[in-house]
């Protein structure tokens, strides 16, 4: 048979392995191979050729899933648009609904469409979310450079599940390349209900002495007979939502919009000082590298559920974040986890809390809730009698002791409620959040919470008590700010960073002369506990002898010594020894500070 | 995905869920579609770094364009249809197709060492020029159909036919011949 009689089969013969020709075709060609042997030699080579592709050994295939996702959540996808769009409306509307109940006339940014919200507009809005949420479910990634030369990166697996108030379940699985399995793996679980709290996080060592110091066991901890909202046994809720990081609008800066992950989100900009809380929360238990208090951080915050979506923080004079927290599902419909176990292992702390009736607790109930419902009451262990409220992440705490235990601390600023009682405020801190302190004649009355200043003011003013004015701390007296700076030495700062106002101001004998002392706040939250404290003396002749370290600057012609340490720049000027502490701020700042002293 | 086993389609609901916008269930999209969409694009490319950086571009591309998919194809194919667009651009833009191809119109028959059973049916893959192993490598790596293949390349389902076939007997004129002993006409 010539080649041409075969070359209509031949060609048909590709097909016909792969399974491709029609049955006509396929029966005709089947026909023709019975009867060809040449045919049936080239078809037999084509299967030959099949195997060898298919069974050809596999490429060693990277894993490039990482990769692609940081940059999926980091590019602006504006092919979205349209979805979020639609997003916006539809959730816009259900989120005004529930805004409206409790922040009546509020500026809401979804009502602004093209416009940059303000801070105090995400403030508000964040705000309103935390009344609104009962229970979430969310999966982060965390990806983190620089925590030691050996291990570049370490990456996270984040799951937390919430129910308010007080219920939740973090953990965070450490998915990092170690040179070896002598490193500890920085696996935490943190579990919490309304009784009890636990946590399983690796032993401390310090980072620098790895994998030396490896003590590879794991700690437990927790707290029996928990007090509502205790804040030794903290929920690291800011991953939830971001309370207490965007409690105060001077915290950040709204610096546009982008779209992550398909939603449309606020870009918002902020020191890492202001950043700690959530930071904080995300690392709730473990060993984690450290930052400096003015690194960058730039927080994406979905528009319509004010949940975080991305969040980077990148070192001072970097390009590439060291620490990226990434949401990659989030979820505020489902129930969260139910009822969870909390484990009573390893060393436990009494917390003390015997549940009773609010009724027969001698404490004073606020008439003004701002929206929050009764939670739980009860008595401590040191005879403390409390009544607690909540919706949703917000809480408020009113707790009772006879008087004459407590003075209010130095820090506090004397504030003049509406009813015209004296009371005193400290901002958000480490460990507490804000609160209102009371005296009266027989009792000591401490308001505790998370709700803004403003409105924790108010339902201090609604408890009808007597309240009276408390002795000054010891060793000083109270003044007004204008009497501070009275003095003929004291010069007043024309520059302070931004949110920063007087709280309080003392003047007090220091050797054979006075000082004065102001201390400068922001309303909302001061982390490191003090804000900004300018001391300055007539008194002082050469700066104290310290064994701290220090680094020397030079200010208006003097010398000026700085202690990293303690945030403390100190200097002799004209015989007046001046102090400026701000452990949260930079050398920059405080020196900006000081060559404004007029 | 094994060498010569056909690419797995997604579960439906994962694909409508990231069609929403769930990143979540774009993740598990990429987690099990990366080292297919790595592979085909290796196979165009021969080049491993390239191969890196066309895939991660070409699953941004589906990410921003899920919300087109319609279901009309597999949704295999309409990614791999995205990666191969990706390639070609990346070829485009560096000039690596006109290498590419002028590297494939030598064609260097095999050296007499090379004709034995050892010869690699990598290099001999590596030989063909880049319109017949296109094809090829689709059907035979990524299991799809001669329809699959047509749409993807935008021509006719004959001229697949074709295309296939002959880079399979050019293959087997480099690669089997010599070492089947036979040496008769194909």
């Amino acid at each position: 048979m010539s080649s041409s009689v075969h070359e209509p089969y031949r060609d048909d013969l590709s097909a016909y392995i792969d399974g491709e020709l029609d049955p006509g075709a396929r029966g005709e060609l089947e026909q023709h191979l019975e009867t060809c042997a040449e045919c049936r030699v080239v078809e037999k080579r084509l299967r030959g050729v099949v195997a060898a592709v298919r069974l050809q050994a596999v490429e060693a295939v990277p894993n490039l899933t990482e990769a692609i996702m940081e940059r999926i959540t980091e590019e602006q996808p504006l092919t979205l648009k349209r979805q979020e769009r639609v997003r916006r409306f539809r959730i816009g509307a259900a989120a005004a609904v529930v805004t409206a109940a409790v922040l009546v006339g509020s500026s809401l940014p979804w009502l602004q469409d093209g416009s940059v919200a303000s801070a105090a507009d995400v403030t508000g809005s964040v705000r309103a979310a935390a009344r609104a949420l009962e229970s979430y479910r969310a999966e982060y990634k965390i990806v983190e450079r620089g925590w030691h030369e050996a291990v570049p990166v370490r990456r996270f697996d984040v799951r937390v599940s919430f129910n308010a108030p007080e219920t939740m379940s973090l953990s965070i699985e450490d998915r990092s390349n170690y040179p070896s399995a002598v490193w500890p793996r920085n696996d935490v679980r943190l579990l919490a209900d309304p009784n009890g709290w636990w946590i399983k996080e690796p032993r401390p060592c310090p980072v620098a002495a790895l994998p030396i110091c490896v003590d590879t066991l794991e700690i437990e901890r927790g707290v029996t007979d928990r007090q509502p909202f205790d804040g030794g046994s903290r929920l690291p809720t800011d991953l939830i939502l971001p309370l207490e990081t965007l409690a105060g609008s001077e915290n950040f800066r709204v610096v546009g919009e982008r779209v992550i992950a398909g939603h449309a989100a606020y870009e918002l900009e902020m020191e890492f000082r202001d950043a700690q809380p959530f930071v904080a929360a995300v690392e709730a238990g473990g060993s984690w590298r450290t930052f400096e208090p003015t690194d960058r951080v730039e927080m994406f915050i979905d528009r319509a559920t004010w949940f975080p979506l991305l969040v980077r923080v990148t070192p001072a004079g970097a390009e590439q974040p060291d620490l990226v927290v990434r949401a990659v599902s989030l979820n505020d419909t489902d129930e969260g986890e139910g009822d969870i176990d909390v484990p009573a292992t390893g060393t436990l702390r009494d917390g003390g809390w015997t549940p009773e009736d609010p009724e027969s607790l001698d404490v004073p109930a606020p008439g003004f809730l701002s929206g929050l419902e009764p939670y739980r009451s009860g008595s401590t262990s040191t005879g403390r009698e409390v009544l607690s409220y909540a919706r949703g992440l917000t809480w408020l705490k009113v707790a009772a002791e006879p008087a004459g235990r407590n003075s209010y601390p130095r820090t506090a600023e004397s504030v003049r409620l509406s009813n015209g009682s004296p009371a005193y405020y400290l901002p958000a801190d480490w460990y507490l959040s804000r609160r209102v302190d009371l005296f009266t004649s027989s009792q000591h009355i401490v308001l505790e919470s998370n709700l803004p200043r403003e409105d924790l003011i108010e339902v201090a003013a609604s408890i009808s008590v007597a309240a009276r004015r408390a002795p000054d701390p010891p060793g000083v007296t109270v003044v007004s700010v204008d009497e501070a700076y009275a003095l003929e030495f004291a010069r007043e700062p024309s520059y302070l960073p931004e949110g920063y106002r007087p709280s309080s101001a003392y003047v007090f004998p220091d050797g054979s002369g006075t000082a004065s002392e102001v201390i400068y706040r922001r309303s909302e939250i001061e982390f490191d506990g003090l804000g900004i404290r300018l001391v300055q003396s007539d008194a002082v002749e050469f700066l104290p002898p310290s064994s701290q370290e220090f680094q020397s600057v030079v200010l208006d012609g003097v010398r000026a010594r700085w202690s990293p340490d303690a945030g403390e720049l100190q200097w002799i000027s004209h015989g007046v020894y001046r102090s400026i502490t701000a452990p949260s701020l930079d050398l920059g700042t405080v020196v900006a500070i000081a060559n404004g002293l007029r | 995905m094994p060498a010569g086993g056909s690419v797995q389609e997604p579960d439906p609901r994962t694909v409508e869920a990231a069609r929403r916008g769930d990143i979540a269930a774009f993740e598990e999209i990429v987690r099990a579609f990366q080292a297919d969409v790595w592979r085909f694009v290796f196979h165009l490319a021969r080049d491993e770094s390239l191969a890196d950086d066309v895939t991660q571009d070409a699953f941004i591309k589906a990410f921003r364009n899920i919300g087109r998919y319609r279901g009309d194809s597999r949704f295999s194919t309409w990614l791999l249809s995205i990666a191969r667009n990706c390639a070609m651009d990346e070829f485009r833009k560096s000039g690596r197709r006109r290498k590419l191809e002028a590297e494939m119109e030598r064609q260097p028959r095999p050296t007499e060492h090379d004709q034995t059973r050892s010869y690699d049916i990598r290099e001999a893959l590596k030989s063909l020029s880049l319109d017949v192993r296109e094809p090829l490598v689709m059907i035979d790596l990524f299991g799809l159909s001669y329809r699959d293949v047509s749409d993807l390349l935008g021509v006719p389902v004959g001229t697949v036919k074709s295309r296939v076939h002959r880079a399979r007997l050019l293959l087997a004129e480099r690669f089997l011949s010599e070492s089947q002993g036979d040496t008769g006409e194909l």
